[in-house]
């Protein structure tokens, strides 16, 4: 089967690409209402829920307490009407993966059949002694069944598939449509912006996932050499195909961020898309570390993340980090989105780091980039800390 | 009129509770046993109707399959998907609303 083949069954119409599990009239019907349930419950009942966090916190700030979370938690999950909203939330994520995972599994042969790219621009290389690191084992990281180390089936690219096609389905189409590349767009709209005068030759993506920020570095620097890694066999299958199949000159590896195989100052950039997140905080360090031994001299490093960062005194963010890490399986979100980033990249031999939000772009080379201290909000801006070795 | 008890409408008898569940528990899962029952029917009347339109010619087999909606059937769809969900979830909505003036 070739590329334009599994096009022509594509019934989106929105940009997406031939390894994107097709979607039947049912199953499209059924993923469109677990998405519109999800932004039901997440966006008109939380306020509801943050209102009345914030009513509780008042109280409490009144009664003269300092550390005001811990009572408003409790208080929250005293109530029924909070209880049923976690349970409703986790279950719509549950009930959106089973459509995912139905719809991928029933393609999973003519997918295994279009990632057989018998003369590819770019690599795959996979390691069979792979290691995963101990934070991604155990959990299915948002539920997804498999999470991204493991796949149901060790050959082939079904993983990939769901993750894509929940991904889709999760960001609402609200993060690059089906490409799912605003991230990447963004980190390279970064570099464009703040640091106009690099020419990469070698660029490196960190926990690529299924590859969706990875294209984008090779769509705004073609002449550059792209490599990206990740930890999930089925899943860098699945993003060589795909990259392919959108034309793209990628190198995927098989590899651990926190120690990767490359030798000492062999990249231009080294970038993340919302990977620190789904680490643990002492892989975050050694994650900055490493893409700064990998940076040559004069050479960017963009971490970019979800536009989230909150303070202590956040006791929303605050639940909704506690949702996050207990009920989606997102160890990390509160780590993450409470991290002091200018430390950390010091920390990591990065002398003055850039920190702050970057406009969100559909395309780096055509969008007015900018970078300054203040986010838009998701989708409209993501948090980034850069620095040059 | 019929003086016999419908088999429906036989008085309660004690129901054994299951150890750690709450009744609330017991209720919802009775509730969605009702549920999926009702859907079944709804899709067995469907795949019918489908078969039935099929046979006289009326659609060809596959089309429902096949059936992509234009923009203004989409935003129809949208619309009664919403509507849907604000039915559906209605009580929970209730909760969450009388919770947040309760301080």
């Amino acid at each position: 089967m070739t590329a334009s083949d599994a096009l022509s069954g594509f019934r989106d119409g929105r940009r997406g690409h031939a390894m994107l599990p097709v979607r039947s009239h049912d199953e499209l019907s059924e993923q469109m209402l677990v998405r519109d349930l999800k932004m039901f419950l997440s966006d008109d009942l939380g306020r509801l829920h943050q209102k009345s966090a914030l009513a509780l916190s008042e109280t409490a700030r009144a009664q003269g307490r300092n550390d005001v979370f811990p009572g408003v938690r409790d208080a929250l999950y005293e109530r029924s009407g909070f209880q049923t909203w976690v349970s409703l939330r986790r279950e719509a994520q549950n009930q959106m993966w089973q459509s995912v995972v139905r719809t991928a599994d029933r393609q999973r042969d003519r997918l295994d059949s279009l990632a057989a790219i018998e003369t590819p621009i770019g690599s795959l290389t996979i390691d069979p002694d792979f290691v995963v690191p101990d934070y991604l084992v155990g959990e299915n990281v948002h539920l997804m069944p498999g999470g991204y180390a493991g796949s149901p089936d060790a050959n082939g690219v079904l993983q990939g598939a769901v993750i894509d096609l929940g991904g889709a389905v999760f960001m609402r189409g609200m993060n690059g449509g089906l490409l799912n590349d605003q991230r990447g767009q963004t980190a390279m709209s970064h570099v464009l912006t703040c640091y106009s005068d690099v020419n990469p030759k070698r660029i490196l993506e960190m926990g690529c996932g299924i590859g969706a920020s990875a294209v984008p570095a090779a769509w705004a620097f073609p002449e550059a050499d792209v490599c990206a890694i990740d930890v999930g066999a089925s899943m860098l299958r699945y993003a060589h195909a795909r990259a392919e199949h959108l034309g793209a000159r990628v190198h995927f590896s098989q590899q651990n961020a926190e120690v990767t195989d490359f030798p000492d100052a062999s990249f231009d950039i080294v970038y993340s898309c919302v990977a620190l997140h789904e680490a643990s905080m002492p892989a975050v360090v050694n994650i900055l570390g490493e893409s700064r031994r990998l940076l040559r001299p004069g050479g960017i490093a963009v971490h970019l993340e979800v536009p989230l960062l909150y303070g202590a005194d956040d006791v929303w963010a605050g639940m909704q980090a506690d949702f996050e890490s207990l009920y989606n399986n997102e160890p990390n979100w509160r780590g993450a989105l409470t991290a002091n980033y200018d430390a950390l990249m010091r920390d990591a031999g990065f002398d003055a780091p850039l920190i702050g939000f970057q406009r969100a772009v559909g395309d780096a080379r055509n969008e007015t980039g900018q970078f300054s201290d203040r986010s838009e909000g998701p989708f409209r801006s993501w948090f980034v800390a850069s620095g040059r070795a | 009129m019929d003086e016999r008890q419908a088999a429906s409408n036989q008085a309660p008898s004690a129901s054994r509770p299951v150890p750690g569940h709450r009744a609330l528990d017991d209720d919802m899962l009775a509730m969605l046993v009702a549920l999926a029952s009702e859907l079944t029917l709804v899709r067995a009347r469907q795949d019918a109707m489908e078969r039935i339109l099929t046979g006289v010619g009326v659609v060809t087999d596959g089309a429902v399959d096949r059936f992509e909606p234009d923009k203004a059937a989409e935003m129809a769809r949208a619309t009664e998907r919403k509507r849907m969900i604000a039915n559906v979830f209605r009580a929970v909505r209730m909760r969450a609303e009388y919770e947040g003036v309760q301080t």
